[in-house]
């Protein structure tokens, strides 16, 4: 089997976090924060150092900003309807993934508008300038993702956090494909708040997602429940990452995190983004030298790869390709908006995403099961 | 600094919640400062279950600095 599609999940796991998973479960997976007795404390101290390392590779400068929870979805909802309020204007991009649309279509019914900017076929001054354009006396914030799940294009996300410094905006960033795959430094690119997949280009097990918070930065919780602290109050405990934390933790997805982040800092994110790139170019290269085939926002420097072959519909070669033992996504991609801009057919396009154990050689097999459909 | 000894007085530095109290303890020992985990009995803080870092009262002085510098909110000191 051959697996393209690590923009949903990455897949093959490293053995340094299927080793983490299993420790985990084996050795110290007590409750953190549930009592001081021996298996609690372990956990809770193991689920300190991965927010320790999390701080670090994310620049978030302090670990209690690293809050867990179940997805990048959910920490995305927890950002948009923690800092929106009735009123309030918000930015986003053409390319959002249904996480950021629907919580704000939800919030639309409360109050909250919304507008999108452009960013296709736009420099990254140009992409500033069409969000300072839509800036309105009640905008308060801006959200847009890293890096798209749909094609090859990411946004300049130290130029919109200074803008939204300067202008005083909360900065909210969808890092589902890009951590791991790009650096980022959430201090450094005035983030207030981001949202980060465990599962994706952090090697980790599907079940956690992180919301790392800048310094001053508060949010209504999402959801309220047990915390192991305050049980006397009515309200979640003012401090983090408890306040947003509510329930038992994901422990095993938490602690595969450790093996995913040593197998990505082995690697370096340099290298990792060299390798992907790599596999893109490889693949436009066999995609091209077919007949038939259009390749979507193909000479932007990403590495997801979205295409189509012409008069077929996505979801029939991407079954074609699945009964030649080739995964790879079809469709929209959760993103309706992105594959308007990007014009593709009413039913999408196919999509081939990168991960660290995919070869060129696996890159040989695409090509012939495409040649021997489409002879 | 001396490590914990059950015959000496004790102090506690209640903090928010086990996250907390991990890092206290972590700033704690940086600084060469031997700590302990407790969860507090919920009658003696204002809002219920708590943790706390157990140390020798003669370094209270050296804690409250300590964790001051490393940005650790303390709710309250017990002795």
């Amino acid at each position: 089997m051959i697996y393209f599609d690590n923009a949903a999940t990455s897949f093959p796991k490293p053995p340094q976090a299927t080793a983490a998973v299993l420790e985990c479960i084996t050795a110290w997976c007590g409750n953190p924060g549930r009592g001081a007795h021996d298996l609690s404390r372990r956990a809770a101290e193991k689920i300190y150092e991965v927010r320790e390392q999390l701080s670090s590779f994310l620049g978030v400068g302090a670990p209690e900003r690293v809050v867990f929870l179940q997805s990048t979805t959910m920490a995305l909802n927890a950002s948009l309807k923690g800092l929106l309020k009735s009123g309030d204007h918000i930015l986003c991009s053409e390319l959002e993934h249904n996480a950021v649309l629907r919580p704000l279509y939800a919030l639309k019914k409360k109050g909250v508008t919304f507008d999108t900017f452009p960013v296709l076929g736009r420099t990254n001054n140009e992409i500033v300038q069409e969000i300072a354009t839509r800036i309105k006396k009640n905008t308060t914030a801006v959200v847009c993702l890293h890096a798209s799940n749909v094609c090859s294009l990411s946004l300049p996300l130290p130029e919109i956090g200074a803008f939204c410094k300067s202008r005083g905006l909360r900065f909210i960033v969808d890092a589902a494909q890009s951590a791991g795959h790009f650096p980022l430094d959430l201090r450094a690119m005035h983030i207030d708040a981001l949202a980060v997949p465990g599962h994706k280009g952090l090697y980790g097990i599907p079940g956690c997602g992180i919301l790392a918070l800048g310094e001053g930065v508060t949010l209504a919780p999402l959801i309220e429940g047990g915390s192991g602290v305050d049980s006397g109050s009515h309200t979640m405990p003012e401090a983090l990452p408890e306040h947003l934390e509510a329930g038992t933790l994901p422990v095993p997805a938490i602690a595969s995190l450790n093996g995913g982040l040593r197998f990505i800092g082995d690697i370096g994110i340099p290298e990792v983004q060299k390798r992907a790139r790599g596999l893109f170019l490889a693949a436009k290269d066999r995609l091209e030298s077919l007949d038939g085939y259009e390749i979507y926002e193909k000479d932007t420097p990403g590495a997801v790869l979205l295409f189509n072959r012409r008069g077929i519909p996505s979801t029939t070669l991407a079954r074609l390709l699945d009964k030649a033992g080739i995964c790879v996504r079809a469709g929209l991609h959760c993103a309706p908006l992105a594959h308007k801009a990007l014009a593709t057919p009413e039913g999408g396009a196919v999509r081939l995403s990168f991960g660290l154990f995919n070869t060129r050689e696996e890159l040989d097999s695409l090509w012939h099961a495409l040649k021997h459909a489409f002879p | 600094m001396h490590g914990t000894n059950t015959l000496r007085e004790k102090c506690i530095a209640a903090v928010g919640s086990m996250t907390a109290a991990i890092k206290a303890q972590r700033t704690l020992s940086l600084n060469g400062i031997s700590s302990e985990i407790v969860a507090l009995d919920p009658g003696r803080t204002r809002r219920g279950c708590a943790y706390g870092v157990e140390f020798l009262a003669e370094d209270e002085r050296a804690v409250r600095a300590t964790l001051r510098g490393g940005n650790v909110s303390v709710s309250e000191y017990i002795r």
